[in-house]
């Protein structure tokens, strides 16, 4: 877990140091507040990862401020697995939006997603579900709200 | 300015058979659009607003109002329940509001959300009946470097709100503020950091950041864990002690009052809003009540300072729109809007020509609050018992609502990739401990706080007017006691101790 964490924070870090440096091209009064702000996440996230490192910096700042540093969740083998999946279906799931637009790729998540992830066998859930949400949405959004939904990429190329 | 016959005049045209039945469907298209996320009053405005072109303008502000003023309590149930909230001012809510759900609490928390939501907004509406006038110089009295002081008061609440450590707090509200700059420059108009995404011009929005870190990361966790939110254990059903709640709420009046005055005043300044409200109301209970420890681990109170806020900033946004034209949000630019096509000038002389409209608009929110919490408390029960569904059933369902959601803020697409990005990194500061909150509150608040500091600068004082002006200089102040308050109060107490000791 203690890598995964050093990761992220990695990663947070890559992100403020970059946000700061691309600061640097902005005139001087828009750069105030970014550069300002990158500057104090960069130095905040270094001095987390020395903690991570350095085990008397992190006694040392646990006895400042009275409160433990690492509050991690820790996961199983098997909520780990559920946690790329889960990932993995949240990217298909905008993907299919982008793909198909809102009025197909709900019904189509939904069933594949009871069917695939959850493992429903019954048709009620798998089927009908789908289809009143669907209902639902088209009603409220289309019908009354008269929202101008994204009708997706494919559709945009063939129509 | 207070005239008794105009507001008996009012009074009689709403409590008609016709006045009731407006004002019920009102209040439940409120209620509906408030729960449903990405939906909002301002939607419900938006709708209703082409049905009232026949109407009397009077009954027309009475629909109106109703809709706009059960839809804050509307939000209050998905922040509770599937730790979503259904509008952005409700994003306090969830603080204490969910927590309780997951204890097995959420009839609890749907009637203290309803009790404060109603006394808030009472409170919020009288005083705006009698000291319209009176307060009408508040609003002129704000200006850039007011505006900054609070905005820094609400950035030093990250360390108030943070649950785990401060370093991890400080470092989410400084992404916050990071990616609060993202966007046009609104001085010199240069793009920073849009990556040629034309979607990012007009910088990341709230809504869609607040779905990403709040609704679907709790909808990851969800899943992964696979348990339903108010857990499997218990006998208890999660809809009961809806009246505990109640009685929670009516304890503790006086944390209701306060809280429903701080949402009073930020109400009053524009372009604050009903978020800011919340976290700040929030952040004055956790400080100032007793037994603080249990805020954020579901405690009443949290959802009781953060509701009574959210509805008595009603009363205070009036004021400005009404006064002088300037909607203090979204929703009151919508009704400005309405209040125009019904041929009604806005302004001072709305308090001299159109009184009975002023009283039914401020009557039609003040009878939806009581509706609305009647329904709210009579459906508290039932709607709990999505808690206990299994999260596999309703999280695909709810993660689709989300992105719909975005979608519709904007038109954009590009608010539904943003949802997503945040919804991961929602996720992943959920489980290294960091506060989404903190990170939200950097994101509200960055744009305000370098708008005034900039603006300030240019004006003739520049950086003295932060000092030279009373009200600026008394936040200021304000902010610094509330930030030293805490040690100050450690150090007392052991000072003390140690006297005991001797």
């Amino acid at each position: 877990m203690k890598n995964e964490e050093r990761i992220f924070l990695f990663f947070l870090l890559f992100v403020a140091v970059v946000m700061t440096l691309m600061s640097l091209r902005f005139s001087s009064s828009s750069r105030l507040l970014p550069m300002l702000s990158g500057l104090f996440v960069a130095i905040m996230l270094v001095f987390l990862l020395a903690t991570l490192y350095a085990p008397n910096i992190a006694d040392w700042y646990q006895r400042f401020e009275g409160r433990t540093i690492m509050k991690t969740d820790s996961l199983t083998a098997a909520e780990r697995k559920r946690e790329i999946a889960v990932t993995g279906w949240f990217i298909g799931a905008f993907l299919l939006i982008y793909m198909l637009g809102f009025m197909v790729a709900i019904p189509v998540f939904l069933f594949l997603f009871f069917r695939l992830y959850a493992d429903y066998d019954s048709w009620f859930i798998t089927i009908v579900t789908p289809g009143i949400v669907t209902l639902v949405v088209y009603i409220a959004f289309i019908t009354v709200l008269r929202v101008p939904l994204y009708r997706g990429m494919l559709f945009e190329l063939i129509l | 300015m207070f005239h008794f016959d105009t507001l008996l005049f009012a009074l009689s045209m709403m409590l008609t058979v016709k006045g009731i039945l407006v004002m019920f469907i009102g209040t439940i298209i409120g209620l509906i659009f408030g729960a449903i996320p990405g939906l909002s009053g301002v939607t419900a405005l938006i709708v209703l607003i082409p049905m009232t072109y026949g109407m009397d303008p009077v009954i027309a502000m009475l629909l109106l109002g109703s809709a706009y003023g059960a839809a804050t309590y509307g939000g209050a149930v998905p922040a509770i329940l599937i730790n979503t909230p259904g509008e952005a001012p409700n994003a306090a809510t969830v603080l204490d509001g969910f927590p309780l759900s997951q204890k097995g609490k959420s009839g609890m928390a749907l009637g203290a959300a309803a009790t404060a939501s109603t006394m808030g907004g009472l409170f919020g509406l009288l005083v705006a009946f009698f000291f319209i006038p009176v307060l009408s110089g508040v609003v002129l009295a704000f200006s850039y470097a007011e505006f900054l002081m609070i905005t820094i008061f609400g950035l030093s609440m990250i360390a108030v709100l943070t649950q785990g450590t401060l370093l991890k707090g400080l470092i989410a509200g400084g992404l916050g503020i990071m990616f609060s700059c993202v966007g046009y420059d609104p001085m010199t108009t240069e793009l920073r950091y849009t990556f040629g995404l034309e979607f990012l011009w007009d910088g990341i929005q709230v809504v869609p950041a607040l779905f990403g870190l709040l609704a679907l990361g709790e909808i990851m966790d969800l899943l992964i864990k696979t348990l339903p939110i108010a857990g499997t254990t218990g006998k208890r059903a999660p809809g009961s002690g809806v009246w505990d709640g109640v009685m929670e709420t009516l304890k503790r009046s006086f944390l209701t009052l306060r809280c429903s005055s701080i949402g009073f005043f930020i109400g009053v300044i524009p372009g604050l809003g009903g978020t800011v409200a919340g976290f700040f109301s929030y952040v004055h209970a956790k400080q100032t009540c007793r037994n603080s420890e249990g805020f954020g681990q579901g405690d009443v109170r949290g959802v009781i300072a953060s509701e009574a806020a959210n509805d008595a900033k009603e009363g205070g946004a009036l004021l400005p729109t009404l006064g002088f034209g300037i909607p203090g949000s979204a929703a009151m630019a919508v009704l400005l809007g309405a209040l125009t096509l019904h041929g009604v000038e806005i302004g001072q002389s709305i308090f001299i020509k159109h009184l009975d409209i002023v009283y039914m608009l401020l009557l039609s929110i003040l009878g939806a609050h009581i509706f609305a919490a009647g329904i709210g408390l009579a459906l508290a029960e039932k709607m709990a018992l999505v808690t206990r569904i299994r999260p596999a059933i309703f999280t695909p369902i709810l993660l689709m609502i989300c992105l719909l959601g975005s979608f519709t803020l904007r038109n954009s697409m590009g608010d539904v990739v943003i949802t997503i990005i945040f919804g991961l990194l929602g996720y992943e500061m959920r489980k290294f401990g960091f506060s989404r909150i903190a990170l939200l509150l950097g994101l509200l608040l960055g744009h305000t706080a370098e708008v005034s500091f900039r603006q300030t600068l240019m004006t003739r004082e520049g950086a003295m007017s932060f000092f030279s002006r009373p009200i600026s200089l008394t936040i200021l102040i304000f902010t610094l006691v509330s930030l030293s308050y805490p040690y100050i109060s450690a150090y007392i107490r052991r000072r003390r101790k140690v006297h005991h000791e001797k």
